[in-house]
């Protein structure tokens, strides 16, 4: 396998993945709490969903530059 | 705050692990085939001590945002036709709502053993048909050579042919107008088996293809939109009402995110044909795992003699050890398929750079 590295997938590599690392930090940090709030349900849907989008966002991000710079990459013929 | 005093679960690294490897494999399937992926969680968190429901809404919480990362990355490769996923994914929402109706009329009337009844049934059924369609189908492609042949069946022509004044659109998918009308009962279907058995793309992906006369790429890929709009719709509403275990969620979109990428890049590197033989394995070993616990749910409701806490507790184990089975045979199918296809992709590569 070949590695796939240049400095801007690097910087998006750690940008994305550090986001990434920090969300679920908090998430796992501040568990009860959220689960709490969370479990009441009406208004408290938009955490989950915004959660949703975030993760989405940057993991997507991550992942999709991951297997990018391991050199599996969409077929271009 | 004590978390199992509220029905949510603690969380082992055990749990977390196990979480992280079936969104993984769910997601690779789901990148591939447009969906599949996902229905093997909600049996699989049940299992950890979760409750139905919840299970229910933390799978669907992670389902909207892992189609959206594939919509848009199977999309760069053009196998996404957005104005038909949207157009679909409106009637499939309501599908998702009624088919909920259904199930929580089911409920009240024959309890939780009927509920369960009535959903192996309907896997049963529907995965007979459809699985059996879509393999046969893939059979014959097989063994004409592996070609597709991307034009459209005599009902797609019919249903292409049909002009209804004020509905047409253009789908960039089937090359062809299409009015909005006739996307309804799919859409519709598509909900209602999403609701029931947490996979609409069973219905969708193949409606798409015979139906509407869509490539199999192109349906596989344009399902993540429905997917997305049918998840987020039902994530909104499971969050409203409070069920959503953000924690399961979230793990399991961790590792799904890696799975549907893969799946996405698997898509530009085999033969067309080979969704359909996924997603018909998959269906068919599925309907396996179903049929199984069927007697379970029969003897609870006293339909039949009474099954034995052994044979009960083996029953179930067994199917959900074919379930498992089902998905890691289609992310089997895959990888294997990715890996082949970059080799021969390379082989051209590797032979210009060293001619001898």
């Amino acid at each position: 396998m070949t590695l796939n590295l240049s400095r801007p997938k690097l910087a998006r590599l750690v940008l994305f993945g550090t986001v990434t690392a920090l969300l679920y930090a908090a998430m796992f940090q501040f568990e009860s709490a959220l689960i709490g709030f969370t479990q009441h349900g009406h208004w408290s849907f938009v955490i989950p969903i915004a959660a949703a989008f975030a993760v989405s966002y940057f993991h997507g991000g991550f992942t999709s530059t991951f297997w990018d710079v391991l050199g599996i990459q969409a077929n271009k013929h | 705050m004590d978390i199992t005093a509220i029905n949510f679960i603690d969380l082992n690294l055990t749990n977390i692990v196990f979480l992280l490897f079936v969104g993984f494999v769910g997601g690779l399937v789901s990148g591939f085939i447009g969906s599949g992926g996902a229905f093997v969680l909600t049996p699989a968190m049940m299992s950890m001590g979760v409750p139905g429901i919840v299970a229910v809404a933390s799978n669907m919480c992670h389902k909207f945002p892992k189609a959206l990362v594939g919509a848009i990355k199977r999309h760069k490769y053009g196998q996404v036709d957005v104005k038909l996923g949207l157009i679909l994914g409106v009637s499939a929402e309501v599908g998702v709502l009624y088919g909920a109706h259904i199930m929580e009329d089911i409920k009240k009337t024959w309890g939780d053993a009927g509920s369960n009844l009535y959903v192996s049934a309907i896997f049963v059924v529907v995965l007979a048909l459809v699985g059996g369609w879509v393999l046969l189908d893939a059979w014959k492609i097989h063994r004409s050579g592996g070609e597709e042949n991307d034009e459209p069946t005599r009902l797609a022509r019919w249903m292409q042919s049909l002009r209804i004044p004020g509905t047409m659109f253009y789908s960039d998918a089937a090359k062809a107008e299409i009015s909005w009308l006739v996307t309804i009962p799919i859409g519709i279907s598509t909900g209602l088996l999403a609701a029931t058995i947490a996979v609409g793309g069973f219905i969708g992906v193949p409606a798409m293809m015979y139906v509407l006369g869509v490539p199999s790429l192109m349906a596989s890929g344009t399902e993540l939109v429905i997917a997305f709009v049918m998840g987020l719709g039902g994530s909104i509403k499971y969050a409203w009402g409070g069920f959503v275990d953000i924690r399961l969620a979230m793990i399991i979109l961790a590792g799904s995110l890696f799975g549907i990428q893969l799946g996405a890049i698997g898509t530009t590197y085999v033969k067309p044909y080979l969704v359909k033989v996924v997603m018909g394995t998959i269906m068919i070993v599925v309907l396996f795992s179903r049929a199984l616990v069927i007697p379970v749910y029969l003897s609870k409701l006293g339909w039949i003699a009474a099954l034995s806490e052994t044979t009960i507790a083996v029953l179930k184990d067994t199917s959900l050890v074919v379930m498992v089975l089902a998905l890691l045979i289609g992310a089997g199918i895959i990888l294997r398929a990715v890996y082949s296809g970059m080799r021969a992709s390379r082989q051209p590569e590797l032979t210009e750079a060293d001619p001898v």
